[in-house]
């Protein structure tokens, strides 16, 4: 019978008790570590997908709209540009590079994004198999796209109009798959790349002499750049120009908002179960006041009545924040499923929030016992 | 582990504790290793204070206490905590156990605190002879008060210690049931040669007593 056998078998003597603490402890503890995970899930997402975007230019339309379409490939394109108008403003000597890119059809609800060869500057990814796209309707494939659809190099394929996965086929043109990306654990995983020129080619506007682009993605030279062209494109010309960190910035207000609720109800949670706890050891305190005098009275020293105290408290920190990771990592894994497919979550990672979290409930817990603690220590056996 | 042979185990001389203006002055006592003593008196003249400051865990105003030839006074609390669950058993008169154990975990945590190793084979023969064998796995506090009281016996003699301490044992029981309790009280601590103190207010004792110390 040592000591910690002893506190476990205490703490369990009132089962109901110490069982409503944990479940307090481990829901809010759950809670607060998906809120961290969250948080930082989708700060990390927003700068890897901007990943040096400074501007995008695309149709008027709602700026955030156009950045959700073209850095992070989650909503409707606001419209299509004329690519004369566009050149104008990408032959600017502010602008460093930039690259054009165009939607329009997609492949078992997979979209097909056609870009010119300079959206390899702004996501330089590695090629898992086979080689870029050279020519027309040749296709690279998202690792994603390629674990689901089964795809494989040399395989054609039909494109459908739209991004669902009803639509009507365009069964005259061909795609072929050259090659398959490594995995990025971005939504470009989810993407089909393909050369600007097959999305012209399969809506039957090789020929036109007039042609349309979704949008463009711009890095300047310098960060003026960032406080001339904005204002120019959105005042003198047809087309609207966002800046995605901005745009990013907003969506991390929305969200924070929401995220900042729930952790706060998360700390309340928390915050309960101490108080739950201290309430519970202190209960148990008063009404064994004549077991810590017989322990006393046995021959235990007064330092082991205050270690019992003490490991029983930690017996919630022990039980607790296993619990509280499985379950948090079960709600991670169940929320990523629910989460929009840009932000990649990482289910089971350690955060630098686990240690704070760690830290904090350590010394809740030993706070939760000190006085009942140091009470039992003063009593005379 | 009680020693064998009569010696001295236990002496005192010139105790004395003080509650406010109230002072209590103790007897000088020796006690022999192996002998039956009763301390007797009326309720109110400092019997409890009495074996609470022979057991280490009451510090008199004055005198000396020494007990296998250790001053129990010099020691510090811990110490004394030590020495007691070593060399002493108590049995008190309000009894206590840890109610999250059984009687069997409590009898275990009891002769841990005496540092010695649990002796299985004499707990279950001591049970036996104190008629509890079948409740050892029961809750203490499921048992009968006399049931209770036997096992609070076993735990203060089931480490064979130098000294038993048996406060009010007879309190609330019926003559027979004194007498055979204080029977068994002797059989136990004479076969581990332990030294038995037991202090009462209970005039009946007196004639199962040879050694008789008035207070």
């Amino acid at each position: 019978m040592n000591l910690f056998k002893l506190a476990w078998k205490n703490t369990w003597a009132k089962p109901w008790q110490t069982f409503l603490v944990l479940v307090l402890m481990v829901v809010g503890l759950a809670a607060l570590r998906v809120t961290f995970a969250l948080q930082k899930e989708a700060e990390k997402g927003l700068s890897e997908h901007i990943s040096g975007v400074d501007m995008v230019i695309g149709a008027k339309g709602s700026p955030l709209q156009l950045v959700l379409s073209s850095v992070f490939h989650i909503d409707d394109p606001t419209g299509n540009v004329n690519q004369n108008e566009l050149k104008d403003i990408l032959d600017h000597p502010l602008i460093h590079f930039s690259s054009q890119l165009a939607y329009g059809d997609g492949y078992k609800g997979y979209r097909i994004l056609g870009h010119d060869s300079s959206f390899f500057k702004f996501y330089p990814f590695e090629l898992d198999q086979g080689r870029l796209a050279r020519k027309n309707m040749e296709v690279v494939l998202g690792y994603e796209v390629a674990q689901v659809t089964g795809l494989k190099i040399g395989d054609h394929f039909h494109s459908v109009h739209g991004l669902g996965l009803e639509g009507k086929a365009h069964d005259h043109k061909d795609f072929i798959v050259r090659g398959i990306f490594r995995k990025t654990g971005r939504v470009h995983d989810k993407l089909i790349f393909t050369p600007l020129a097959s999305v012209w080619d399969v809506h039957n506007q090789a020929l036109d002499s007039v042609k349309y682009i979704t949008a463009a993605l711009v890095h300047f030279k310098t960060p003026l750049g960032k406080l001339q062209l904005p204002r120019m494109i959105n005042g003198e010309t047809k087309m609207q120009a966002a800046i995605p960190n901005m745009e990013a910035q907003r969506v991390s207000k929305l969200t924070g908002g929401g995220i900042g609720m729930i952790r706060f109800m998360a700390i309340l949670l928390v915050v309960l179960s101490a108080l739950g706890m201290f309430g519970n050891l202190w209960q148990r305190f008063q009404e064994r006041e004549g077991e810590w005098r017989l322990l006393r009275q046995l021959g235990f020293s007064k330092k082991f009545v205050f270690g019992l105290i003490q490991t029983e408290a930690f017996l919630y920190f022990i039980l607790g924040l296993p619990l509280a990771f499985i379950l948090s990592v079960s709600s991670l894994s169940i929320a990523s499923n629910h989460i929009p497919k840009a932000f990649n979550v990482q289910v089971l990672q350690i955060l630098k929030s686990d240690i704070y979290i760690v830290l904090g409930v350590f010394l809740l817990v030993v706070l939760s016992g000190m006085i009942p603690g140091i009470q039992a220590y003063r009593r005379k056996p | 582990m009680a020693s064998t042979g009569s010696q001295n185990i236990l002496s005192a001389a010139g105790l004395s504790k003080s509650y406010g203006s109230n002072k209590i002055n103790f007897p000088e006592l020796a006690f022999e290793s192996g002998e039956k003593y009763l301390v007797y008196g009326k309720s109110g003249v400092g019997k409890s204070t009495l074996i609470k400051i022979l057991s280490g865990i009451l510090l008199p105003d004055h005198g000396d206490l020494k007990i296998k030839g250790e001053n129990l006074l010099k020691k510090s609390e811990s110490e004394r905590d030590a020495f007691r669950g070593k060399y002493m058993g108590l049995a008190f008169q309000n009894f206590e156990f840890i109610s999250s154990l059984n009687a069997i975990e409590n009898l275990k945590l009891a002769a841990k605190a005496s540092g010695l190793t649990f002796d299985k084979n004499r707990v279950l023969d001591l049970s036996q002879r104190l008629s509890i064998q079948d409740k050892l796995n029961q809750s203490p506090y499921s048992m009968s008060f006399g049931e209770q009281q036997r096992l609070n016996f076993l735990r203060a003699i089931q480490h064979q210690p130098d000294l038993v301490f048996a406060d009010e044992p007879t309190a609330f029981l019926d003559d027979d049931s004194a007498h055979d309790l204080i029977e068994v009280l002797n059989e136990l601590t004479r076969a581990s040669n332990s030294t038995l103190v037991v202090v009462s207010h209970d005039q009946r004792l007196k004639q199962e007593f040879i050694h008789k110390i008035a207070l």
